[in-house]
């Protein structure tokens, strides 16, 4: 498909950056503040979907993407299977435990202004899963959108 | 009842009647492009809804989902298929 | 025209059950205070009030406690209580919407698997690889 006028593809790249680094940062302060991966890869979805709009770029590396899309589902499920082993399906386990990986607790409230202060490397699996369904959600809608887009388009150039 | 408080209210008013009118415009429209974008104006509209009741998450998910990537997807469909409605 | 008037009534109908069930709906941000004694417990939430312009104390059910309480603790140390209800406590619930999602997106590009362009050079036989 083409691309288009030169006001949209400038627009394009400089929007690109802050739609993205918005995205990425609902992403990971899921546990922290409203929003999660679903919000977050929508938004970046969405600007990926505005970048496909404006410069027509058909060079899509399909098998890569259903590759990365799989991969987070299979860490969403394994880091659900992996509570077994300390508990039950879907246990908490890195939470306050001794494995350095988001492990950190949320301190005492007592003589903080501001109630709401949290550490972002805290809330152990939610933020693994939180990562692992913004990767899932970003790489599944954007698969739509092109694969809707280029299938459309095709045959079409001429008109 | 002080000022703010009737300003909220005129607000929320507003956004919901907003809301009445684009699914009307969404329905009764023959040009099936301007159809989809009144059906992003509505979901644009949804979220601020969602905003004012406070359900944030909602609002950013609606946002994202409803606004920019159902209108894309409907705009595609329309370039493979035909763009207006016939009778 | 005879088939506008099933449809009429099916609406006046339709808006009708939705009229009744916002006149029965509690206030805003009001947990079930009056309707459930057994299911509220002696804890309070402290609540604006818009038309009084003060703050009112309502009581709250056994579920508000548990995750208000518990959402900050050990059990999963997360600040926010939606995302720890739907990643920790309801993480079975977000396994089946991530998987509808994946089979979606399998099924659009099964559906529109000519989509995609083929690479060039020499292809080979018996599918791809």
């Amino acid at each position: 498909m083409e691309r288009m006028s030169s006001v949209v593809r400038t627009i394009t790249k400089v929007a690109f950056g802050p739609i993205f680094i918005f995205g990425a940062y609902i992403i990971l302060h899921g546990h922290l503040t409203p929003g999660g991966g679903f919000q977050g890869g929508a938004l970046i979805a969405s600007v990926m979907a505005l970048y496909f709009v404006a410069f027509g770029d058909e060079r899509w590396k399909k098998k890569l993407m259903s590759t990365l899309e799989s991969i987070g589902l299979l860490t969403f499920a394994s880091a659900g299977f992996l509570g077994l082993t300390a508990g039950f399906f879907f246990f908490n386990f890195l939470a306050g435990s001794k494995i350095p990986f988001f492990n950190e607790q949320i301190p005492s409230m007592e003589g903080f202004v501001h109630p709401n202060w949290a550490p972002l490397f805290s809330a152990g699996t939610v933020s693994v899963m939180n990562i692992a369904v913004g990767l899932e959600v970003v790489v599944g809608i954007t698969l739509v959108v092109v694969a809707m887009g280029l299938f459309s388009f095709a045959g079409k150039e001429g008109e | 009842m002080d000022v703010f408080t009737l300003l909220y209210d005129m607000l929320h008013l507003m956004v919901l009647l907003s809301i009445v009118i684009s699914g009307l415009m969404v329905i009764s429209m023959k040009d099936l492009i301007s159809a989809s974008i009144a059906s992003g104006a509505c979901s644009l509209l949804v979220s601020l809804e969602f905003f004012i009741l406070q359900a944030p998450d909602v609002a950013i998910a609606e946002a994202g989902v409803g606004a920019a990537l159902t209108t894309a997807i409907f705009i595609f469909a329309i370039k493979g298929t035909r763009r207006r409605e016939e009778h | 025209m005879n088939t506008k008037w099933p449809s009429l009534v099916v609406l006046v109908a339709f808006m009708g059950l939705l009229a009744f069930s916002f006149w029965e709906m509690r206030d805003f941000g009001d947990p079930m205070d009056e309707y459930d004694d057994d299911a509220t417990t002696d804890g309070k939430i402290s609540l604006y009030d818009r038309t009084s312009n003060s703050t009112i104390e309502v009581n709250r059910t056994y579920m508000d406690e548990y995750f208000i309480d518990h959402s900050q603790d050990k059990d999963t140390s997360t600040n926010n209580a939606v995302t720890a209800i739907v990643f920790d406590w309801r993480g079975f619930d977000t396994l089946g919407e991530a998987t509808v999602l994946f089979s979606a997106v399998c099924g659009v590009l099964i559906a529109l698997r000519t989509a995609f362009p083929k690479k060039e050079g020499p292809r080979t036989e018996g599918g791809e690889k």
